[in-house]
């Protein structure tokens, strides 16, 4: 019997010893990650739009330290692609960054992106291109930062009323008392082309328009100045404004232009790019919207600030720039 | 106490292990602390980065292998070496070089950094242990991927007869297989790939389509 209870005790101290040394390790702190992790995955980079952009969030980050930890993070360019970006969001997803910044290819996804994102507790910035309301909903930490779409249309069509206005005689070629205009927009269906779009109908509505033609060509410089080259030769004839939802647009037709030796029409983009900048200063295009992209930089690396630091509750989900005008004054006393 | 009473402990102590255990192993399973390996690569370079990259991201995502990644517009021999040991700090298994010639300077000892592969063209000479391809001596075409659809089209018709191709995915693919064995055996190695020939036959066979379709 005293055996039997020497042994008991036995037992029972090992099997303490062992649960307390469970425990012990249980609860020893993981070893930090020396770094912030972060991915940041872009639409396309050959947008020139898009290049400035990551080079301006590129700068901010370099210079940043979160409570002593440098970040490391990896860019991931979609080229335009659906299916490239949804393979490069598993390798992000893999990879558990601390926050993840996305422009989506196919703004339409959010919803699965938002939910794979929380799956994994990553926090989501999502920028540049809109995405549903809705969808921003569906989980807490994501934000969106961009710009309002419909404001820059908006300014468009007030440039073009002013040019209108000062310098009819001049901009109605044709003397039909209508101001011929073509109109080239982004992809289809996409937040920013629609709203762009119904921003400068609506403020257009003062003027006398008449519309030649309507192009989509996916923001790019290659697509507008193909498709603008498929028009009839009297339409491009009797163009006198084109307005495009954006700049790499707006110089594809510019290059149009230029390559016919044809006096160039009145052009008007979006973004503010620099060689549009270039063109409207020289003189040769009449102007764009800035988008304000510095403030958005700066708006998404507070958020991103902020949320690193364990703060998510101080932002609006939804934040847009304020879109101004740059157009060139000698083009719109003289021309 | 009784022996009764012993055996009831006994048994709560029992459970009270096995639960511990199975919660211990939940939460570890669950923050396993991946591999990890250092890229550094050039920042604003007119060179296509995409295959290496993709080469790199494949190998790290079957491996669940975790990236700290950094762009370098310049790297002074001072700021490589703090890198060199932060990344040590910070349980690296090694640092990749992707064409070191865009930002880090020629030294004339070279760097002795056993932990480091550089994947260069032109600065073989300067480390330990590099990864480039074998260059050919005939005067063929020799492309690096991605490989233009113009030149596709060329071989296709038949204007080209044949190029080869310098296939930057398994380069990347690779360079990670050795540094992650370098983490694991400390053994590295450079490494050396032939560039592949691409001709008509070969492109309508459609074995290399994983590689040249965008």
């Amino acid at each position: 019997m005293k055996w039997k209870t020497e042994k008991y005790n036995f037992i029972l101290a090992g099997l303490f010893v062992l649960m307390a040394g469970l425990i012990v390790a249980w609860k020893l702190p993981k070893r930090e990650d020396c770094y912030i992790h972060m991915g940041i995955a872009v639409y396309d980079l050959n947008d020139t739009f898009m290049e400035k952009y990551i080079r301006t969030l590129q700068d901010m980050i370099e210079k940043t330290e979160i409570a002593g930890r440098k970040i490391s993070y990896e860019i991931y360019n979609a080229d335009g692609k659906n299916k490239k970006q949804e393979k490069q969001l598993q390798y992000m997803y893999a990879q558990e960054y601390d926050i993840m910044l996305v422009n989506l290819v196919e703004p339409a996804s959010a919803a699965s992106v938002l939910n794979e994102a929380e799956e994994k507790e990553i926090p989501v910035i999502l920028y540049n291109r809109e995405v549903a309301e809705k969808d921003l909903q569906i989980v807490k930490d994501v934000w969106y930062v961009g710009t309002d779409g419909k404001a820059a249309g908006e300014i468009q069509g007030k440039l073009l009323k002013e040019l209108w206005d000062k310098q009819k005689q001049s901009v109605d070629r044709n003397q039909n008392g209508k101001l011929d205009y073509i109109l080239i927009e982004g992809e289809e269906s996409h937040y920013d082309t629609i709203r762009r779009t119904n921003g400068f109908l609506e403020s257009g509505r003062e003027l006398p328009l008449k519309q030649l033609g309507n192009l989509t060509a996916d923001w790019k410089r290659e697509i507008a100045l193909e498709k603008f080259a498929k028009l009839d030769e009297e339409t491009i004839r009797n163009t006198e404004a084109v307005v495009c939802n954006n700049d790499d647009m707006a110089l594809g037709v510019y290059d149009y232009y230029k390559k016919h030796q044809m006096k160039l029409p009145v052009i008007i983009g979006i973004n503010n790019s620099q060689e549009m900048n270039q063109k409207i200063r020289l003189g040769e295009i009449y102007g764009t919207v800035d988008n304000n992209m510095e403030d958005q930089a700066a708006r998404i690396y507070e958020i991103m600030k902020s949320v690193l630091n364990g703060v998510i509750d101080k932002y609006d989900k939804i934040w847009y720039s304020m879109p101004y005008e740059i157009v060139n004054s000698d083009i719109s006393e003289e021309k | 106490m009784s022996s009764k009473k012993k055996h009831i402990i006994l048994i709560l102590v029992l459970v009270l292990i096995a639960l511990i255990s199975f919660l211990y192993m939940t939460v570890r399973n669950h923050r396993a602390e991946k591999s990890r390996i250092t890229i550094v690569l050039p920042q604003n370079t007119q060179e296509d980065l995409s295959s290496v990259q993709e080469g790199i991201r494949d190998y790290a995502y079957d491996h669940q292998i975790k990236l700290d990644v950094w762009y370098k517009k310049q790297m002074s021999e001072k700021s490589f070496a703090e890198l060199v040991k932060e990344e040590k700090q910070n349980r690296s298994m090694g640092i990749l070089l992707v064409y070191p010639e865009f930002y880090l300077k020629k030294n004339q000892n070279g760097y002795k950094y056993k932990e480091v592969l550089a994947l260069t063209d032109t600065m073989k000479e300067s480390f330990l242990h590099y990864a480039a391809f074998v260059r050919r001596e005939q005067e063929e075409e020799t492309y690096r991927m991605p490989i233009s659809e113009t030149v596709l089209g060329q071989i296709k018709s038949g204007r080209k007869k044949e190029v080869y191709m310098e296939n930057t995915y398994r380069l990347g693919y690779e360079c990670m297989q050795m540094i992650e064995a370098y983490g694991k055996k400390k053994k590295m190695e450079s490494i050396f790939l032939q560039p592949l020939k691409l001709d008509r036959e070969i492109l309508e066979a459609g074995s290399l389509d994983a590689l040249l379709v965008r």
